[in-house]
């Protein structure tokens, strides 16, 4: 929006500082993403005073709970899972703010309740109210939850205006092409795809927002981001941790579908789309989708471009751990993947030619997400007795978590007599540049929604072209079952058939 | 100097005195630390986003010196600067020549897994070598990094004209119009693209509480036979207010056309005792509307109570006044 359609008393602040009059509905309220991500995440907006001074929370799930149990929930949950210990009186705010309405999700009686309470609640305002409806429930109520909003009226209420509804979904997005186009078709049909905020909390890190300031802000790296000086790119997305108690989950999705597909395509889309004309949402989103597009289909054959694999027993941090048909609660018969790894190939003029290698699994050595960009050498090196120059490529690595910041790797002379070189880093820190204390992507993205700036989430035909590169294979895998599922050690850094996924074209993967 | 103190305010902040030639040499040794069985240097921490010169004019006391020296240091621990603080001999203290001391702290935050590390260094100079001021602070400030100057409690408008090298070469300038003297604002006109006051910067919290408040009224319906705009003050507060007042107007007159020629806007001292606030009163032509919005900056609330023509409407919310440091944030960066 642009300063001059602001209304005159809200010029000038920034567009954070002008959320309008909002009642939040989070449906999946007993939940446990709502425990340790949403309510922290209103407690910290109402900390910095980010929250509209008449703000509203109304859980809402099939729990029989009251208004006082929900708020001992709320008051719980800061106290466990906030960024800063609980303030009594903030913390006082928002309880009082809170309350609760239990109901089926896929019943109209429960939703025509919630439209009452949600009028209820404007009337006593005494002004015009936005309903902010945030989905973080199981994958299959996304649909009846959805259905009931139209039915309802809750999801056409001031329709039109800034105070529109606006609805936040949560990830899996579908679990393949097919089911994403339905629950798309779904949305079409009960909302404006202005008013849809489809999450992927990656997009609401400082350091992947940072990802286009660094490219577009700075006039040094664009003339290299293209075939000619890069060499291949690297996108790392490890967990250390298992399956856990999400094993009943997990199962059913796998590395692809909780990770690559969403996670680290958008990192992908983020490190390689053109510029944007602006930094309007949908002139980023626009450019985001034309990347997506120019992606080729994966080669499943013959020399294929994907490797699977599963964790076996092995040692991380030390510890000995359980392979994952080890792990309570997965079936012994399981064909899920717990790493999968990608060569990628997008076909414009900037890219040709230039491999781009995701991977992300569980059980790896260390939680690391990081994008290393790997330079080409320098042409006709003077530098080239190897018994004298140590010399790496150029990259540029951005560590997206933890110990977030940005590497280069340059080579150096060695001082001394001779001429020797040696790599070095130099390296940009955010925590010691800026400090920590930097809102958590949860409060980024639920106030965003509430101002209606949907450029931190992801539109329709971005998750569909996502899937579209997907699918394919998870098909493919399905046909399989577990042949062709390779295994690797917990705390490894993934299976044999991963490495030479890179050897066939000479490169390495990173040890990040 | 003053009461019973007889240290310059250059002796009164803490501080290491230094050779003035050797400055940045003393602050290269300070991080200078060998690795220690695998464990960071020092230097890896030493990290600026900017420099700050904080110029203590010569109507500054000891308190005032002590103080905001203190708020430079709270914004370094957000924002890690390098910040260079001038402190001009006064009249009758002695000493003929230029004292430099260095200072640096290292924060490491509330979690204990950061480390913040700022530098200050501090220059006392006799008033009759300000000319030279330019080049020795040059030295002090580092490079490739952006300035910003603070001058507090400048004696005079006229005085600012000798240091005209800090106002030309930083990126803003910011003043608090609570305490400086008057005509520095004025004097400082033709730059006021760089100019920040931190009175105004101390009100972000209460522009958003009003703003979001009166935003919900359409902006022709706020200017529709408006009468009165009345800002209330504690003493304390005077140069809020005028903010605030200005603020108010300037965002009236965007409602779509000036609001009518009869409107008076005007400011009224409360000088009863009571918490700190701040008061907006709009009266309209039709007797029934009127907006009131009051602050408790001591309780840290803002009530609004208006009726429109469309009943009673009454909402309370949280404000204050935004914390010195956190004004001097909002005054470098926005």
């Amino acid at each position: 929006m642009n300063e001059g359609d602001r209304h005159p008393f809200l010029r000038g602040l920034s567009a954070h500082r002008g959320a309008p009059p909002t009642v939040a509905i989070i449906f999946g309220a007993s939940g446990d993403l709502t425990a340790r991500k949403l309510i922290p995440a209103i407690y910290n907006l109402a900390h910095d005073n980010l929250l509209p001074s008449d703000f509203q929370l109304l859980g809402f799930s099939r729990k029989d709970l009251g208004d006082e149990q929900f708020r001992e929930i709320v008051a719980g949950a800061v106290a466990e899972f906030s960024r800063r210990p609980p303030d009594p009186e903030v913390l006082a705010r928002v309880k009082s703010s809170a309350s609760y309405l239990s109901g089926g999700y896929d019943d109209p009686a429960a939703f025509k309740e919630l439209a009452t309470r949600v009028e209820a609640i404007e009337k006593s305002l005494g002004r015009e109210t936005q309903a902010l409806f945030y989905i973080s429930t199981p994958p299959s109520m996304f649909k009846p939850i959805l259905e009931n909003l139209g039915a309802s009226g809750l999801a056409k209420r001031h329709l039109g205006t800034r105070l529109a509804s606006k609805v936040i979904i949560e990830k899996p997005f579908g679990k393949d092409l097919a089911s994403a186009r339905d629950l798309n078709a779904v949305i079409a049909r009960v909302l404006d795809e202005s008013q849809v905020y489809r999450i992927d909390h990656y997009l609401g890190k400082e350091t992947v927002q940072d990802l286009l300031v660094q490219r577009f802000a700075n006039a040094i790296f664009e003339p290299l981001w293209n075939r000619n000086f890069v060499e291949s790119v690297q996108i790392t997305v490890a967990e250390e941790v298992g399956v856990g108690t999400r094993g009943g989950y997990y199962d059913s999705s796998g590395a692809v579908r909780d990770m690559i597909q969403n996670h680290t395509m958008q990192l992908l889309a983020l490190t390689a789309m053109e510029a944007p004309v602006s930094l309007d949402a949908e002139a980023i989103r626009d450019e985001k989708v034309k990347l997506l597009r120019a992606i080729q289909p994966l080669n499943l054959q013959g020399r294929p471009d994907v490797v699977r694999a599963r964790y076996a027993p092995g040692y991380v941090s030390g510890e000995k751990v359980p392979g994952y048909l080890e792990e309570e609660t997965i079936p012994e018969q399981s064909t899920t993947e717990t790493f999968a790894a990608l060569r990628l190939s997008i076909n414009n003029w900037r890219w040709a030619g230039v491999p781009f290698y995701l991977r992300s699994g569980k059980r790896m050595p260390h939680r690391v997400t990081e994008i290393a960009i790997q330079f080409k050498r320098p042409p006709g090196n003077i530098f080239s007795q190897s018994d004298r120059f140590d010399l790496a490529a150029n990259t540029l690595a951005f560590q997206i978590q933890p110990d977030e910041g940005m590497t280069v790797v340059l080579n150096a002379k060695v001082p001394g007599l001779e001429t020797r070189t040696q790599p070095v880093k130099m390296r940009f820190g955010y925590r010691t540049t800026f400090g920590s204390n930097t809102p958590e992507a949860y409060e980024r993205l639920v106030l965003d929604a509430m101002i209606g700036d949907g450029t931190l989430f992801i539109r329709g035909d971005e998750t569909v072209e996502s899937w579209k590169l997907i699918t394919p294979v998870l098909e493919h895998w399905k046909e399989l079952g577990d042949s062709g599922l390779e295994s690797y050690a917990a705390g490894s850094w993934g299976p044999d058939a991963a490495e030479a996924l890179l050897k066939t074209t000479g490169h390495n993967w990173r040890r990040p | 100097m003053s009461g019973s103190d007889t240290r310059t305010i250059f002796e009164s902040l803490p501080g290491l005195e230094v050779p003035v030639g050797k400055v940045v040499q003393s602050l290269d040794e300070i991080w200078a630390g060998a690795p220690n069985g695998g464990e960071s240097a020092p230097s890896e921490f030493r990290a600026s986003q900017m420099n700050l010169v904080l110029h203590l004019g010569m109507r500054t006391t000891h308190e005032a010196a002590a103080t905001q020296f203190e708020i430079a240091l709270a914004l370094s621990r957000r924002h890690p600067a390098r910040t260079v603080v001038l402190c001009p001999i006064q009249q009758g203290e002695p000493g003929s020549s230029m004292r430099a001391k260095i200072f640096s702290e290292c924060y490491i935050g509330a979690s204990g897994k950061e480390m913040i590390c700022c530098e200050v260094v501090m220059l006392s100079y006799p008033f009759d070598t300000r000319c030279y001021l330019e080049n020795q602070v040059s030295v002090c400030l580092e490079a490739d990094l952006p300035v910003y100057y603070w001058p507090h409690c400048i004696a005079s408008a006229a005085r600012l004209e000798d240091y005209s090298h800090l106002l030309k070469g930083s990126r803003r300038i910011i003043l608090d119009t609570g305490c400086e003297t008057e005509g520095v604002e004025e004097a400082l006109a033709p730059l006021a693209g760089k100019l920040r006051d931190l009175a105004d910067t101390r009100l972000l919290q209460v522009r958003q509480s009003l703003g979001r408040y009166l935003s919900s009224f359409a902006p022709a319906t706020l200017v529709d036979g408006l009468r009165t705009v009345t800002v209330g003050h504690k003493p304390a507060l005077a140069a809020e207010a005028r903010r605030l007042l200005d603020w108010a107007r300037r965002s009236l007159d965007q409602c779509g056309g000036p609001p009518p020629a009869e409107a008076v806007f005007s400011i009224r001292s409360d000088e009863s005792k009571g918490p700190a606030g701040l008061s907006l009163d709009m009266d309209y032509a039709t007797t029934a509307h009127t907006i009131r919005w009051e602050a408790d900056f001591d309780a840290g609330h803002a009530r609004m109570s208006a009726n429109m023509g469309a009943g009673d409407i009454a909402a309370e919310g949280p404000v204050s006044l935004l914390k010195p440091e956190v004004a001097l944030a909002e005054a470098i960066f926005s």
